[in-house]
């Protein structure tokens, strides 16, 4: 009977252990099915290719910064943006991930969360509205805000060009 | 005439009855030495019996052999029911779980999920600066109003007397 309960108990820890799923995925899966949202993801395969090839106009600092990053996952919608930004926002709080920005500018705002930083399950989730447009885009691997800052900073991309219509497979 | 070495049949049947004393039964182990017990129908059983234990005392090897077939012989492992039924809610609770999470890894809803969007580098490279550009223009901006509150406050200091 002991055995049988620690065999059992065994398996419920080791569940979670396989699934590994981002805050995005894990949170609101249930809205990338739905035809009224659109859907991006970039695997730490893809992430790896990136580095590999001559894709990306990196220096050697920032393909180090890169390496750090293990996936991005980004939400969009352009119906009910607002509503969807403040169930997000709310959601994302109770989740216990920690708000480092929150900015309203004209008819939109950004959230900014953070969680688990400087460690391998860190993650960044960063919520634009922007109208009736709302996108959440999301980045896990071992995160670190100053190194996430400095990476962008050295790409020399201005404006916020965010693609709003991914292609498809 | 009675043989006086002939032992008598109320004492082989007392021996029959149990209730021989020490004295009596050493007294028949003797006329077993000398195999005499007057043509009575018991005295092929008591010559077989002295004659087994005369070969069995002799037969060393034959002991030795009974030692070794006793130690090898196959001991019987007794499972009780309990102990298999233990066995067999573990089995099914891992293969219960072996199907569920193979189940759900291989669902439509956990592929959509983890299917990469773009095709090639190139396009997953653009979509990435895209979002890393949101991430350092907000963070800018903070840091622009954030600086601008300072200098109003450096430049309005409030001084309480």
């Amino acid at each position: 009977m002991r055995a049988f309960l620690i065999l059992f108990t065994l398996i419920c820890i080791a569940f979670p252990c396989l699934s590994q799923e981002d805050g995005i995925a894990k949170h609101f899966g249930k809205y990338i099915s739905q035809s009224n949202f659109e859907h991006t993801y970039v695997s730490n395969r893809m992430l790896s290719a990136i580095l590999k090839s001559n894709a990306n106009d990196l220096n050697p600092n920032s393909k180090d910064l890169m390496k750090e990053i293990k996936g991005m996952r980004q939400l969009s919608t352009r119906v009910q943006g607002k509503k969807f930004f403040e169930e997000f926002t709310q959601s994302l709080s109770s989740q216990g991930y920690e708000n480092i920005l929150q900015m309203r500018k004209g008819n939109g705002g950004v959230q900014m969360f953070l969680k688990n930083e400087n460690r391998p399950n860190g993650e960044l989730i960063i919520i634009l509205l922007e109208g009736d447009y709302c996108t959440m885009t999301g980045f896990n691997g071992n995160i670190n805000l100053e190194n996430m800052t400095a990476l962008s900073k050295s790409l020399n991309v201005k404006g916020a060009e965010f693609i709003p219509q991914a292609k498809k497979k | 005439m009675k043989n006086p070495n002939l032992i008598p049949e109320e004492l082989i049947q007392k021996y029959w009855d149990a209730e021989t004393s020490t004295h009596e039964e050493s007294e028949l182990r003797d006329s077993l030495a000398s195999n005499y017990l007057g043509g009575s129908d018991l005295e092929v059983y008591f010559k077989m019996q002295h004659l087994y234990r005369q070969a069995k005392c002799s037969d060393q090897l034959s002991a030795k052999l009974e030692a070794i077939a006793r130690e090898n012989k196959p001991k019987l492992i007794k499972i009780s029911f309990l102990t298999l039924r233990n066995i067999a809610a573990s089995l099914v609770l891992v293969m219960g779980s072996i199907a569920l999470f193979q189940y759900l890894s291989s669902s439509k809803a956990n592929s959509n999920l983890y299917a990469d969007t773009y095709e090639n580098p190139e396009q997953a490279w653009q979509a990435i600066k895209s979002a890393l550009s949101v991430v350092s223009e907000n963070m800018d901006m903070s840091t622009d109003i954030l600086t601008e509150e300072i200098i109003k406050l450096d430049v309005n200091p409030t001084i309480e007397q």
